[in-house]
């Protein structure tokens, strides 16, 4: 066991200025932490044994492989309320491994001071690097519990950092800025189809991002206006907070009224080709000739195939582009994996041509 | 004649292709396909995002060939913009 006494800062977003008690949603986490014991009683949160695997940015593939064992670990966790202000303690464990204990406490506005007290079994591993690594996933963790992410998945993004030394404001907004100039180069950079939907749902979350970057400056800032016109500001954030995720739901929700739209228009199609074809069998009209050479199941068979690709046709693009948004993790390994069957089919192209043009030159030289 | 011109054509064709597919190998997307499959998305100093959003990741993991348990550190490349 290793003592210290070290710490750091962060800041838990909150459009509402305050960070509340009451809005720690233990439904939520039930959802999130599944194999979790929690429990929320008036003035105290509890949660053990949480799985926190998340932080491991492996890819799923990786975790199943036995071949090089990677260990997950857990988290137990105590929030207390205390008047505006929260304390609590968090651990973060290894299963028969390294334990890291930290304490912490919430101000009212947000601001997290971390000290991070014990390393319990550092000799159960080769070495203890990336100690600042290990203190952003207490901050992650812990903002994702008081917080409860709903802009991005509980992962250790880079939107927000911890702070060394002391609370550094500065620092939060321009790792705030800087993530947001990241957004506007990558949409401006990658210009297929796949992201058109992700696309137009981003301005609403970054409009829900700002809000939040508001309400900072409102909080942190050094002048003094007034705290009245503060606080009507801050309702304002919170409406265009609000505004931003009901914009993107009704966004999602045309995207998939659209493949709806498009399939009963293909089926309205398809039935009246159907009426259509059946109208000239047998009839003496001149089409009836080339109709009769097919049975009427046949003719029923071609028409669904015909409708089928062509909805397929249609809806490509807009399939693509839903994949990319709703699973991106089943797209990038998809993507990856062409990438890498690319690369083979080139070294086989490679060696093929490489032996044709020998045995040509072979046979030229010889025959 | 013609197979030895088709012949030199042929090798001229592998070569072409084993240029572009070491330009490939140099590329940033085809780096990032063999940190993704190979290494755990396991990042070293020298990585850089080259501009896009990432997340940073931690693992412990145990060694093949020594058996011992170590970190290691890890960034992912993602979805564009925040994550959803």
């Amino acid at each position: 066991m290793v003592e210290f006494n070290d710490k750091w800062y962060g800041w838990i977003p909150t459009n509402l200025g305050k960070v509340k008690f009451e809005f720690i949603d233990e439904e939520y986490l039930k959802k999130q932490f599944k194999t979790a014991k929690i429990q929320k009683v008036k003035e105290q949160l509890t949660i053990s044994h949480a799985d926190i695997s998340y932080i491991s940015d492996s890819p799923w593939f990786a975790k199943l492989f036995f071949w090089r064992k990677e260990y997950f670990s857990e988290l137990d966790l105590t929030v207390k309320k205390k008047a505006e202000d929260f304390t609590g303690a968090m651990k973060i464990l290894y299963k028969d491994s390294i334990e890291f204990f930290a304490e912490f406490f919430i101000c009212s506005n947000g601001e997290v001071e971390f000290t991070l007290k014990q390393i319990n079994n550092p000799e159960s591993i080769e070495y203890v690097p990336f100690l600042e690594s290990i203190k952003q996933i207490f901050y992650v963790v812990l903002k994702s519990i008081i917080h409860g992410d709903s802009h991005h998945h509980q992962k250790i993004d880079i939107a927000i950092n911890i702070t060394h030394d002391r609370f550094d404001e500065k620092k939060i907004l321009d790792d705030m800025l800087f993530y947001l100039k990241t957004i506007e180069k990558n949409i401006k950079h990658i210009k297929n189809d796949s992201i058109r939907l992700k696309q137009s749902v981003l301005l609403d979350e970054v409009e829900g991002y700002l809000s939040y970057i508001e309400t900072f400056v409102l909080l942190f800032e050094q002048k003094e206006s007034s705290k009245l016109e503060k606080k009507k500001k801050i309702a304002q954030n919170i409406k265009k907070s609000l505004q931003a995720t009901i914009n993107k739901r009704e966004k999602k929700h045309q995207s998939k009224e659209h493949f709806k739209t498009v399939l009963l228009t293909i089926a309205a199609l398809f039935i009246a080709t159907n009426i259509l074809i059946n109208s000239f069998y047998d009839s003496k009209e001149v089409l009836s000739i080339y109709v009769n050479n097919f049975s009427r199941n046949e003719l029923f068979v071609y028409s669904f195939v015909f409708w089928f690709v062509v909805y397929f046709g249609f809806m490509y693009k807009s399939a693509k582009s839903f994949l990319y948004y709703n699973c991106y993790g089943c797209y990038k390994f998809l993507r990856n994996i062409i990438v890498a069957l690319l690369g083979i089919v080139k070294i086989i192209l490679i060696f093929l041509f490489l032996v044709i043009g020998i045995v040509l030159i072979g046979y030229g030289v010889f025959v | 004649m013609i197979y030895i011109l088709l012949g030199i054509s042929s090798i001229l064709i592998a070569f072409y292709i084993f240029n572009s597919l070491r330009n490939a190998q140099n590329s940033f997307a085809v780096q990032e396909v063999k940190r993704y499959f190979f290494k755990r998305n396991k990042a070293d100093k020298n990585w850089s995002s080259n501009g896009r959003v990432y997340t940073n990741g931690i693992a412990l993991v145990k060694d093949k060939t020594t058996e011992k348990k170590h970190f290691i550190k890890q960034s992912e490349l993602c979805d564009i913009g925040i994550l959803s």
